[in-house]
């Protein structure tokens, strides 16, 4: 009877310790991670934006253009590029390189599969987070001795 | 009469755990309203910045910058139309706008935000009374502080006090302390005048329960005398008035005197204007003692029984005097003064005292002395003074 008791009262306390490795380190991490990969989707967004708008100046030979700058706040001023072969790159961390529109191509592609990588991985990374609660919750549910649903 | 009251430890009522937790709620939404309040401050930094950009831009034709091409690029290029802008109003719909109407639009939003943050401070500035009353309460809890309550009947409230009136221990108590506080009142108030008494309702009131018969009479009295409802009031003033001074018998004489010094002057002026024989059996009166009677005799018409009163009040002669005085000068300004502010009584009446001394120091001499010297005088010669007008 007493045995009975301490054993109940051991797989409370593994339960409640599965329960919190769940909560306070796997839910945490998994949240992180899908931040990160829409963070990466974004920036593919952005350079996949960038890609097609520099074919399109190279299909239409632009080499002027006027577009409208946000001041902030949603206040426009109109803006004037009178040379539009040379365009400046994030690259990251804060630097932008001059490319041509050839240039900047290569460098998207190479960026674009850079990112690609990353969401990947991040894919994965999120994949393996859930089953690792799916893992940890069954593991919860035989200690219960809870029939598998 | 016993009544039960219940004690309650403030720890039972609010326990340990639910307090943190109120606590610590009130302290998530603060913390909440903080980061809202940063997000707004954040907003109207951005929005004062960017005022006096747009003040800045049309100052040159164009400017050197980077246009922004995309989310992560960039080409060379320059402003142009730096006096035009196009403004966000909401809802996808732009207007055109100079530099200077957008900085209207833009200060428009800045006192928006403003009031937001404003209103948000406020919310802060509640939740944290909350907390505060929440921390305290725990900490009182934890003291060990009672909560006593005790059940309000009003029908046994009202029935407890009524014995206690009826017992005779319990008013005279009441009275006594209203004595002593009056008794406290005057000495204060004479510390401050030395020359001037003061007056007080509480005064003419407790002499009302001391001298209830002369009071009375007094009362009747003026009926007789004073030919409007509203110089009762006066009546009952002119009563503290006595008071004072038969509580005080050196204040009392002061304070009668200049009133009749003043009241002597102003008579005297009436009595130009009026008919010349109440003037002149005032003055005598005012000098000599026994034309008392001849000034009874010339008011029978009206004061008689006043007159006839008077005598029988040797106790408080004053009594009667000063409120013929005050009820007797029903046109007189300085009445209106005295009967609306008892403060202002002697101040009004010193002030007064001073000039008509310097018109007429004779005369507003005379009257004092009258007064000081035989205090049952001014009975009749005041309602002489009001028979003759």
């Amino acid at each position: 009877m007493a045995m009975a008791a301490v054993e109940a009262r051991l797989r409370q306390e593994k339960v409640k310790k599965f329960e919190d490795f769940v909560d306070r380190r796997l839910k945490p991490d998994l949240l992180n991670a899908i931040a990160q990969r829409d963070t990466l989707f974004h920036q593919q967004k952005t350079f996949l934006d960038l890609k097609m708008n520099i074919e399109n100046l190279e299909k239409n030979g632009v080499t002027s253009m006027r577009s409208m700058v946000n001041l902030g706040s949603e206040v426009y001023m109109q803006a004037e590029v009178p040379d539009t072969r040379h365009i400046f790159v994030d690259i990251g961390l804060g630097f932008h390189v001059e490319f041509t529109w050839q240039e900047a191509l290569q460098f998207i592609s190479v960026r674009e599969a850079r990112l690609a990588r990353q969401i990947d991985e991040y894919t994965h990374l999120i994949a393996s987070i859930k089953a690792q609660i799916k893992l940890v919750c069954e593991g919860i549910r035989e200690l219960l001795q809870l029939p598998p649903e | 009469m016993a009544k039960k009251g219940t004690a309650t430890p403030l720890g039972a009522v609010f326990s340990q755990e639910e307090t943190r937790r109120a606590v610590a709620r009130v302290a998530q939404a603060v913390a909440d309203r903080r980061a809202e309040l940063g997000r707004v401050q954040g907003f109207f930094a951005d929005n004062a910045a960017l005022v006096s950009l747009v003040q800045r831009l049309p100052d040159e034709l164009s400017h050197e910058i980077m246009v922004p091409f995309g989310g992560a690029a960039f080409f060379p290029g320059s402003l142009i139309h730096t006096n035009q802008l196009l403004v966000l109003l909401g809802d996808g719909y732009y207007a055109d706008r100079s530099a200077k109407q957008t900085t209207e639009i833009l200060h428009r939003r800045g006192m928006e935000l403003e009031a937001q943050m404003e209103a948000i401070k406020a919310t802060i500035s509640d939740l944290e009374a909350e907390a505060k009353f929440f921390e305290s309460t725990a900490a009182e809890a934890s003291e060990g502080l009672v909560e006593i309550r005790e059940e309000y009947d009003e029908d046994a409230e009202i029935s407890s006090s009524k014995s206690d009136a009826s017992s005779s221990y319990g008013g005279m108590s009441d009275k006594d302390m209203e004595h002593a506080r009056n008794m406290a009142r005057l000495a204060e108030l004479e510390v401050e005048e030395n020359e001037s008494g003061n007056t007080s309702e509480e005064d003419g009131d407790d002499d009302d329960d001391d001298e209830g018969a002369g009071t009375s009479e007094d009362g009747e009295e003026n009926g007789d005398t004073s030919g409007d409802g509203s110089e009762h009031d006066n009546v009952s003033f002119s009563a503290s008035v006595s008071g004072s001074a038969g509580n005080n018998q050196s204040h009392g004489s002061t304070q009668l005197k200049s009133a009749l010094k003043k009241l002597g002057g102003k008579d005297m002026l009436k009595g130009a204007s009026l008919a010349p024989s109440a003037s002149t059996s005032k003055i005598n009166s005012e000098v000599q003692v026994p034309f008392r009677k001849a000034v009874s005799f010339k008011d029978d018409n009206r004061h008689v029984v006043s007159s006839l009163k008077s005598p029988s009040l040797p106790q408080d002669p004053n009594y009667p005097a000063v409120s013929q005085l005050t009820s007797d000068r029903a046109p007189s300004r300085d009445r209106n003064i005295i009967s609306s502010r008892q403060k202002a009584f002697t101040g009004s009446i010193v002030e007064h005292d001073d000039s008509l001394s310097a018109i007429q120091p004779p005369r507003s001499n005379d009257s004092g002395k009258a007064v000081s010297d035989a205090p049952s005088r001014p009975v009749s010669r005041f309602k002489m003074q009001k028979g003759g007008r």
